[in-house]
């Protein structure tokens, strides 16, 4: 096990020397990430940067890792090696394998957001729609109740739910609704990168279509930088700025949405494109 | 009645000055003071099984047991009244076990051990309250977990805390919580009051007495030092509000004490007493002097 | 007119002197005595030294005489003695393997060194009642030898031998002690061991009985089940060396669960463990089942959500003393909070009629 884990540490060490000397106006960056689940590889030496206001699309196939890579960046999931710098709004760079756990929980309720594919694992599904989306503001301090009604209901209105819904609980609203009131809950306290795990994944086409539109208004209007986990390209195609693409826990691709789309390099790259003209 | 006296005797020789021993005392103690120096924060404290149930008092008889000492006055009650079963049966236990001068008059006692309520007389400086506890933890109906709680407290995550409370106002139009209503010690740490009525949690901002806290089964310690802020949670716009029935007293007549009410009659007509008994007997004598 | 009932100190000696003269019931029939409880109801004697954790039978028989036969009022009666009682000392670790067997069974294997005993068990009876008890009747006597000096290594060292079995490594510390110290969250093993020795015998029967039945199953084998005597040795400072200063009796219980092993161990046996003061068979076997399904985190196995997975559910619910309090506390006035409930809901209901009428 040991040697096993040197290994793995040397490794690192030789492939941080080829890494670019980070870029000053990053807003977040990750780098050799790897993640181990027993002896299965969940994700491996992944490393990458977004600027503010960039979204970036990780795609691949289930069982690819990107799903377990966004988990560790975004902080959930301990890595087994790898270190991931946000660059808050002081401007001070923090290693999130490095900071405590209360440094952690406070940076992912104040910088970031988290959507998660279904959206019950995001939602209070026992708490009403404006309780859901008012939570993150009274958790930063706000004591007016007034204002945050108004804000939820601000909030309901541009993610295209019925304001007399607010007090409702989600458990009411259709999949769509409760995944747009999961991006409103997120976005209400103006986080500046939020992470996504198929967040129109489990809905139909029309819904899909609504919410990919909703949500690159919302991204653009708000600069607010994103990654977007997701296995379907036009998603990517539609809101990512720049993809890299996994195939079993690495990074076989990386580049521009549409360098990446028009122009595959990689086999496996290739292989999901035309599988996806195909259709 | 010989043969008791002499049982009685007995048992002060088997146990300690108030039944615990000195070592278990002296944890108590670091613990109190531990909690005096954080305000709001749960201690946790290795609580000892004491011979009555847990939830019975175990937490505030192991506070008392601690802070006794031989010239104090206690003074036992629950539900605001010093005649209440499990009051009498308190006072006795310390009466056998310390052989302390007890008290009914709230002015008169040095310590205080109480269930569910704030004597209505004010507390001066040199007094000690001590509460029973039997839930410490003001988040634990929204988060079962200790291991989240605490994470949640150090945090000061408490988002969670408020939504329920909007919830309450978007669903009734009010706070819903009557009792054990939440506050926020020294600006900091969000406390559990114990199950007093929210009636009595203005007593506890800036009070000269010392507030001290005991959950014996939960084995949590928290304490108010004298003159803390202490703060009901709320809205702006929807402040905090002090609540009772609005009714006098039928025995001494009192308006601004918290009132029990008793059913009178089989056609379930009511009538409202002071739970505070010996406040109430204050305000008779005061009333028949001005009669006089 | 009713007059609002105050005033409990009369109330409270009535009710004690009449439940003494219940307890005695009809004085025609002989008074129970504590040998009587400590000789014949043994099994209930053990249980409440379990889990009243002071292993004393006469006190034990005393508290199930004092409780009227309510052995969760007899272990409080014990634990609120024991909390008194000086603590001068701890003594050394009992060596089970040296035990003095009464019972010792393995499901693992057929034969084992210093054999397979049955001993004084219900299993295999009959569970016919037998109404020759009704009549007083002659001691029975067991033909068998009881005790024999066959040394009984623990079954489960022989699948250590052949490193089948994961070691339980010494980790040098100091078991926790969680009647002087509070438990928190994340606990360690000894802490998780202690407070299920001590824990209600139907919750964890309860729990136990969850995982067989798929709620974060682990089919365990009983690798072993002893029952039997052994010294407690107390080190003396002054002497230099330990002595033995009593005989207690024990059940042990050792099971023998699957693991699947990962990618830098090769797949092994994994242990529950039950110690459990007496004869508590049922009791130990629980605990074992528990103490296993509560490993899974060291393991790295899944968490499937299941109670007895969850340390916080098991620990903070099994102890029978705290749940019983806390249950019948209930019973006492809550006068106030519910007067406060009262006039909210009354307020509340107001409200709501004049929208109504809105």
């Amino acid at each position: 096990m040991f040697r096993h884990r040197l290994l793995q540490r040397t490794n690192q060490i030789k492939f941080k020397k080829r890494r670019l000397i980070m870029k000053q106006n990053f807003l977040f960056q990750a780098s050799n990430i790897s993640k181990y689940y027993g002896q299965n590889i969940g994700c491996k030496n992944v490393s990458l940067d977004i600027n503010p206001g960039e979204v970036l699309g990780i795609v691949g196939e289930s069982g690819s890792g990107k799903s377990t890579l966004l988990n560790c960046i975004y902080g959930n999931l301990e890595v087994d090696e790898g270190d991931i710098f946000l660059n808050d709004k002081s401007k001070t760079i923090l290693n999130f394998t490095k900071i405590s756990e209360p440094k952690l929980r406070l940076i992912q309720r104040s910088d970031l957001a988290f959507v998660h594919q279904n959206p019950r694992d995001g939602l209070r599904m026992n708490i009403s729609a404006g309780g859901n989306i008012g939570e993150r503001l009274m958790a930063i301090g706000h004591r007016n109740y007034g204002e945050i009604r108004q804000i939820a209901a601000n909030w309901l209105e541009k993610v295209e739910i019925d304001v007399s819904r607010i007090d409702d609980k989600p458990s009411t609203f259709s999949g769509g609704m409760q995944q747009r009131l999961q991006i409103a809950r997120n976005l209400v306290t103006r986080p500046r990168l939020i992470f996504m795990d198929e967040p129109t994944g489990g809905l139909d086409v029309s819904v899909q279509a609504k919410i990919l539109d909703l949500l690159r208004n919302l991204v653009r209007e708000l600069g607010i930088a994103a990654v977007i986990v997701t296995h379907d390209l036009a998603v990517v195609r539609l809101l990512a700025d720049r993809i890299i693409v996994m195939q079993n826990g690495n990074v076989i691709e990386a580049g521009l949405c549409d360098q990446v789309l028009d122009d595959p390099q990689h086999k496996y790259s290739q292989l999901l494109v035309s599988s996806v003209l195909q259709v | 009645m010989n043969e008791m006296s002499k049982n009685e005797n007995l048992d002060i020789q088997i146990y300690n000055f108030a039944y615990l021993d000195e070592n278990t005392k002296r944890m108590i103690r670091r613990a109190l003071l531990k909690a005096l120096c954080i305000p709001g924060y749960q201690v946790p404290f290795s609580s000892r099984e004491m011979p009555m149930p847990y939830g019975w008092g175990t937490g505030g008889i192991q506070v008392t047991s601690a802070c006794l000492i031989p010239k104090d006055i206690l003074k036992v009650i629950d539900q605001g009244a010093d005649d209440t079963t499990n009051a009498v049966s308190i006072r006795k236990f310390f009466q056998k076990t310390a052989n302390v001068a007890v008290t009914e008059k709230t002015s008169d006692a040095s310590l205080i051990q109480t269930r569910h309520r704030i004597p209505e007389t004010k507390l001066k400086e040199k007094q000690i309250l001590v509460y029973q506890v039997p839930i410490p933890e003001p988040l634990r109906f929204l988060e079962p977990r200790e291991t989240e709680t605490r994470k949640m407290h150090a945090l000061s995550e408490y988002g969670l805390m408020y939504v329920k409370l909007y919830e309450d106002i978007a669903k009734h139009g009010h706070i819903e919580t009557a009792y054990a209503y939440p506050v926020k010690t020294n600006g900091n740490y969000v406390t559990d009051p114990s199950p007093i009525p929210k009636f009595d949690n203005p007593k506890m901002n800036n009070s000269p007495a010392i507030q001290l806290f005991g959950a014996g089964r939960e084995q949590r310690i928290y304490a108010i030092p004298p003159y803390t802020n202490v703060k009901s949670l709320d809205f702006e716009d929807y402040p905090f509000e002090a609540m009772k029935a609005n009714f006098k007293c039928s025995i001494c007549g009192s308006s601004d004490s918290y009132l029990d009410e008793i059913i009178v009659s089989d056609d379930g007509k009511r009538s409202y007493i002071c739970s505070d008994t010996d406040y109430c007997k204050e305000q008779t004598k005061l009333n028949s002097k001005k009669e006089d | 007119m009713y007059v609002a009932v105050k005033g409990g100190e009369v109330a409270i000696d009535n009710a004690h002197s009449w439940m003494s003269e219940i307890r005695r019931g009809d004085t025609s029939i002989p008074n129970i005595t504590l040998d009587q409880i400590s000789e014949q109801l043994t099994l209930g004697v053990d249980r409440v030294m379990s889990e009243g954790s002071l292993y004393d039978k006469d006190l034990a028989a005393l508290a199930i005489k004092q409780s009227r036969g309510d052995l969760i009022e007899a272990i409080f009666l014990l634990r609120a003695y024991r909390t008194t009682l000086t603590r001068f000392s701890y003594s050394k670790p009992v060596n089970t393997a040296n035990m003095t067997c009464l019972r010792r069974i393995s499901a693992t294997f057929k034969d084992i060194p210093g054999g397979q005993k049955l001993g004084p068990t219900f299993d295999y009876t009959h569970r016919l009642l037998d109404f020759k008890l009704l009549a007083e009747n002659e001691a029975p006597i067991s033909p068998t030898k009881k005790y024999n000096d066959n040394k009984m290594p623990h079954v489960l060292s022989f699948l250590n031998q052949e490193d089948l079995m994961q070691n339980e490594k010494d980790n040098n510390l100091d078991p926790i002690d969680i009647t002087r110290e509070p438990i928190s969250y994340p606990t360690s093993r000894s802490a998780r061991l202690q407070a299920l020795s001590r824990g209600d015998e139907g919750f964890l029967l309860g729990l136990a009985y969850s995982t067989q039945r798929g709620y974060a199953r682990n089919h365990a084998f009983v690798g072993e089940l002893r029952i039997g005597i052994v010294d407690i040795e107390l080190y003396i400072p002054e002497l230099g060396f330990e002595i033995n200063v009593a005989e207690i009796i024990l059940t042990e219980c050792e099971t023998v669960n699957q693991f699947q092993g990962s990618k830098i161990e090769p797949p092994q046996f994994t242990r529950g463990y039950g110690l459990v003061f007496g004869q508590t068979e049922r009791k130990a076997l629980a605990m074992a089942l528990i103490d296993r399904a509560l490993r899974w985190k060291e393991l790295g196995e899944d968490y499937s959500g299941a109670p007895a997975q969850d340390e916080e559910f098991v620990i903070s619910h099994c102890d029978n003393i705290q749940a019983t309090g806390f249950l019948e506390h209930i019973k006492l006035p809550h006068y106030v909070d519910f007067q406060s409930e009262l006039e909210l809901i009354r307020k509340i209901r107001a409200d709501a009629k004049v929208n109504m009428k809105r």
